[in-house]
């Protein structure tokens, strides 16, 4: 293909994929399918989440195109791999060899197809797609707070490892890839299309024909030529993704090969999706009991399954109308790293929103309608009543019952005081109390989070009849 | 008769022109102070709101009392929570719209309406149908920004010293309060004095600082040209946000008094029928001298229409 007409190609791929995130755009499912185009993210989100959503679907053309096209993709649409190699440029490192670095990519896809299977798909973060969006979707924060640009960073860290090794992603780390790369060796053998055996078999004939990313196929070094260090010779190559440094010595090409690799292959895929899912089963087991405090947003899975089936693409983090989510930092443990918890230090969960679960493209966050998510419990408010202002210092305060749109707050009187305590069977933990809280330094009513959200029943709520939209 | 006067006459008559001289005006202007003094309400009752505006502002004096032909007019209504106007948790939108519509006839310039709500703006400001009113009428709308703020010493503040107050509420020549009368978890009731604290930037100071003498305090300072007290419908618990329990007096009350106003809205409830000083700011802003609180010595009428 001409290089003009592949770069047109992929500045417009880039294009649609930033669409969707422009400051002004209101496009919650074009959000979330920008990620879920992905099928490695669509798999492992059906998988892991047991449920497969009008979203799931987005993953369908790229499924067919790598069925039929191989990598095709990765060279000529990927918006991620276009942004990676346009960084490259600026590389001192141009013609570094990523020949002789393990097909990680495979571990990523098969690692993460077994814990999705195992119900906990915790590597659904290092998906390009998923990365990319982490980046785009910055772009819809409406008030700045550093925090909630971390989930620019693997975007950035990822441009960095390419100026540093260019290729190293897109040849070897990419579960996406990967991905393709599978759909596209089965749509090969089931097609019987046999590149090898059409082709006169040396690795530069081959590489004239295919697709450049095709060069990223495996076989051409395993993990024993990277550790014997096996020389190279380097292939010249038009493609702009891949400058390929196959090691063009250590594969024998042909047929042979071919069938023995694959059984090779298979096996290591089955052990790998096998370890991973009983990886996947060990940490959904262990994270019971853990991050009590967070509070995930509404209408998120069990708190076992949300920090696996998180993709970390940021889209909610940014997409809040309140900017009250922000990307964790550790306080739901090492697996819950850059998973969406809530802030209500300043602004609350209001009953007129339920953005963050529009935009979800994993189901992590199940969409949930405004009706049910003001019937939904995601935390419990808790009155210090050392700090409480009307319980401490007798002040004329309330404000926590002022604000509390479910009157989950009554008012106890004590000592001529109005005194606020929390009805914990009407408390949906939305954080209006925690945010108004005029106690200084500390909030007298903070809300903690709880593993599985809660539905409450509406005829509980005598008041609670004001119509929605 | 001799037409030269006598010495003694003389004296006489200029002693008494003297006297009448000093005192005849003192005397005229005594009679002036106290007949100011007699603080006034106007409550009208009914079901049509624009009709009730109409009569209410020609009891207080016709709408040239108070609007000045291009100035604009600040109103302070209540449009904190994102309720419908029949929970009553904001101004009747209604009573808005009339409102900017009559004012504006009247030939005022720009209708102000500065509100720092308490629930998202735009749901506080669109559920209460209070924006869209503003909108029809030709009201501004608006949340005050950091700029919009003006800090202010309070000279005669005992808890409330400073306050940054939205500064076109200091600086109007026609300002407006606009409240609805409805309960408060924190102070008992909020009425009209209450209704400024959707016109400062920090409410929390108010409720470390002993909320109702920094609402007594904060009257000391803005002092608006006419009050209008929606209690079209009140809400009886679970104020200020609600849903509560409502009652419909079909009451608006006009005045220039805050406290008046604050102490005869707060009739209109149960729990304070008989003694509106229980809520505790009134009987403070009563003591305080911004108005006066005691009902027995205002003079209310009452106006059907």
């Amino acid at each position: 293909m001409q290089p003009r007409l592949r770069f047109i190609l992929r500045t417009s791929s880039l294009t649609c994929a930033m669409l969707p995130f422009l400051p002004f755009t209101e496009w919650a499912t074009a959000m979330s399918c920008v990620t879920s185009a992905s099928p490695f993210i669509a798999l492992s989100a059906a998988l892991g989440g047991r449920t497969i959503s009008l979203v799931t679907a987005a993953c369908l053309p790229l499924v067919i195109l790598a069925f039929f096209k191989h990598r095709w993709f990765c060279a000529h649409l990927c918006p991620t791999g276009f942004i990676l190699e346009l960084s490259k440029v600026r590389s001192r490192n141009k013609h570094v060899s990523n020949a002789r670095f393990p097909h990680l990519a495979d571990w990523l896809l098969f690692l993460g197809i077994g814990l999705a299977a195992a119900g906990y798909p915790l590597l659904m973060a290092f998906d390009p797609l998923s990365i990319l969006s982490g980046f785009l979707s910055t772009w819809q924060r409406q008030n700045l707070e550093w925090r909630a640009f971390m989930s620019a960073l693997p975007f950035l860290g990822l441009i960095a490892l390419n100026i540093v090794q260019p290729n190293l992603w897109c040849q070897r780390l990419c579960p996406l890839g990967a991905a393709q790369h599978f759909l596209g060796t089965t749509g090969r053998r089931l097609l019987k299309r046999e590149p090898q055996s059409s082709s006169p078999g040396s690795p530069a004939a081959r590489h004239r024909e295919d697709p450049p990313s095709l060069q990223m196929s495996y076989g051409r070094t395993r993990w024993s030529s990277w550790l014997r260090r096996v020389p190279q010779s380097p292939v010249a190559c038009r493609g702009v993704l891949c400058e390929q440094v196959a090691a063009a010595g250590s594969v024998p090409a042909g047929g042979q090969h071919e069938s023995s690799r694959r059984t090779v292959v298979r096996r290591r895929f089955f052990l790998l999706a096998l370890s991973g899912g009983i990886a996947g089963l060990l940490l959904a087991r262990k994270k019971s009991g853990a991050a009590l405090a967070v509070i995930r947003p509404p209408g998120a899975v069990n708190e076992n399954v949300f920090t696996g089936l998180c993709a970390r693409c940021g889209n909610c983090v940014n997409v809040c109308p309140e900017g009250i989510i922000f990307p964790d930092m550790g306080s739901s443990g090492i697996c819950g790293l850059f998973t969406p918890v809530l802030n209500y230090d300043h602004r609350y969960c209001n009953e007129w929103c339920s953005k963050c679960a529009a935009v979800c493209p994993t189901a992590a966050i199940r969409h949930i309608s405004l009706e049910q998510k003001r019937l939904t419990a995601i935390g419990t408010a808790r009155i210090d009543k050392s700090k409480c202002l009307a319980w401490e210092a007798g002040q004329n305060c309330m404000v926590c019952q002022e604000f509390c749109p479910y009157q989950a707050i009554t008012i106890v009187e004590h000592g001529g005081v109005n005194c606020p305590e929390v009805r914990e069977e009407l408390c949906r933990g939305c954080g209006a109390c925690q945010s108004q809280c005029p106690a200084i330094p500390q909030k007298a009513i903070t809300v903690r989070g709880m593993l599985s959200q809660r539905a409450i029943k509406a005829e509980n709520c005598p008041f609670f009849a004001r119509k929605l939209p | 008769m001799d037409n030269n006067i006598s010495r003694r006459q003389f004296i006489i008559r200029t002693a008494l022109g003297l006297a009448g001289a000093v005192c005849i005006p003192g005397a005229i202007k005594a009679q002036a102070v106290k007949s100011s003094s007699v603080t006034r309400l106007f409550v009208v009752h009914g079901k049509n709101i624009a009709k009730m505006l109409t009569s209410g502002i020609t009891a207080m004096g016709g709408w040239k009392a108070f609007v000045k032909t291009a100035k604009p007019v600040v109103l302070k209504v209540n449009a904190a929570w994102a309720s419908t106007p029949e929970q009553g948790g904001n101004t009747n939108p209604v009573l808005v719209e009339e409102f900017i519509r009559q004012c504006r006839a009247a030939g005022s310039g720009e209708v102000l309406m500065p509100e720092n709500p308490c629930s998202p703006a735009k749901e506080a400001f669109g559920r209460s149908g209070i924006g869209e009113a503003a909108a029809r009428a030709g009201g501004k709308l608006y949340v005050p920004a950091g700029r919009d703020f003006r800090e202010i010493d309070i000279a005669n503040g005992v808890s409330l010293k400073h306050a940054k107050v939205v500064s076109a509420v200091l600086d109007s020549e026609c300002l407006v309060n606009m409240p609805v009368a409805k309960s408060h978890g924190g102070s008992g009731l909020t009425i009209s004095m209450k209704n400024w604290m959707g016109s400062v930037s920090d409410r929390g100071f108010w409720h470390r600082n002993n909320l109702h003498q920094c609402i007594a305090d904060c009257s000391t300072m803005i002092k608006p040209h006419l009050i209008i007290v929606d209690a079209t419908r009140i809400m009886l618990t679970n104020g200020p946000q609600g849903p509560g329990k409502l009652d419909y007096p079909d009451q608006i009350i006009f005045g220039t008094d805050p406290v008046a106003t604050d102490a005869y809205a707060a009739t209109l409830f149960e729990k304070f029928k008989q003694q509106s000083f229980l809520i505790k700011y009134i009987k403070l802003a009563h003591d305080m001298g911004i108005g006066c609180g005691d009902l027995s010595r205002v003079k209310i009428d009452h106006i059907q229409v």
